[in-house]
């Protein structure tokens, strides 16, 4: 990952407390925390308290960083590290109370039918997102949204290589089956390719 | 570990994306809060989402405790009965 020319400059004075710095910082780089932090919790009120607890952790630990590295790993480690433990703290009874309320209210309007129907193509991909498994979802995330490599996602989540090409298989497969890319499809639409 | 399917799915993704962004008070919000004594915020306070705090409001005693118990074995029989007239209909 490159250091961003201007990040060190902006490091040295976030070190001194600045927070002309921090919101430089922000500026530069909210769209892709709060964007990663949303893929991941499928919540947009999550997303945003994940992106000002982020920053937040960035300016007071400012002090521990090195301003030679690129700031951009530590981002990613925070932001997917807070949105896991944000979705582990959420999993259970409240999912199945929300499943619940969801049930009821849309029980009696729409057949499943019409509900697939009214969902836009930009709801079926944050669905086919959050219906993957945790671990899933975090290295498809990186790897699609944010274009990391696959060392670059092992050595933010400190996981083998292995282990991010196993997830990633499987994320794929699971994405490529909900979002209708099949084997068919693929090839005839690759010309479509940049 | 490439896939044919990477591009379409890396495209999906990122459009999906390019329409969603944080609220425009999020950075006035950030710098009030970060502007504040550091003794006056605490990180660990700010591990406990809202979402999450408002559901769960703290219990403070045992009453709070069994009405607590009360309320949630009301919405379990709720959700069984209710997922079993779905089934029904």
């Amino acid at each position: 990952m490159m250091l961003q020319n201007n990040d060190r400059e902006i490091i040295l004075q976030l070190k001194e407390g600045s927070l002309e710095a921090l919101g430089a910082l922000y500026d530069n780089h909210r769209q892709m925390v709060y964007r990663t932090a949303l893929m991941i919790t499928g919540d947009n009120q999550a997303a945003d308290d994940l992106l000002q607890d982020v920053f937040l952790r960035l300016f007071r630990f400012a002090g521990n960083f090195d301003a030679e590295r690129p700031l951009e790993p530590w981002l990613y480690r925070m932001t997917t590290n807070l949105a896991y433990d944000w979705v582990k703290h959420r999993r259970g009874l409240v999912s199945s109370l929300e499943d619940l309320a969801d049930w009821l209210i849309s029980s009696g309007k729409n057949t499943p039918y019409e509900v697939v129907e009214q969902q836009d193509e930009w709801a079926q991909v944050q669905m086919a997102v959050s219906s993957l498994p945790l671990n899933q979802r975090v290295v498809v995330v990186l790897y699609y949204l944010n274009d990391l490599s696959i060392q670059d996602v092992s050595e933010i989540l400190e996981v083998p290589v292995g282990t991010v090409k196993s997830r990633l298989h499987y994320g794929r497969l699971a994405l490529k089956r909900k979002l209708g890319f099949t084997q068919e499809v693929v090839p005839d639409l690759s010309y479509e390719r940049p | 570990m490439s896939d044919p399917s990477d591009v379409y799915i890396r495209r999906a993704l990122k459009n999906w994306a390019a329409r969603q962004r944080p609220r425009a008070s999020s950075r006035a919000r950030l710098l009030l809060v970060a502007s504040a004594p550091p003794q006056a915020f605490s990180l660990e306070d700010a591990a406990e989402y809202r979402t999450y705090r408002d559901i769960f409001k703290p219990m403070e005693g045992p009453g709070d405790r069994a009405i607590a118990l009360y309320n949630l074995s009301w919405l379990l029989s709720a959700q069984f009965n209710l997922a079993h007239v779905g089934r029904i209909t």
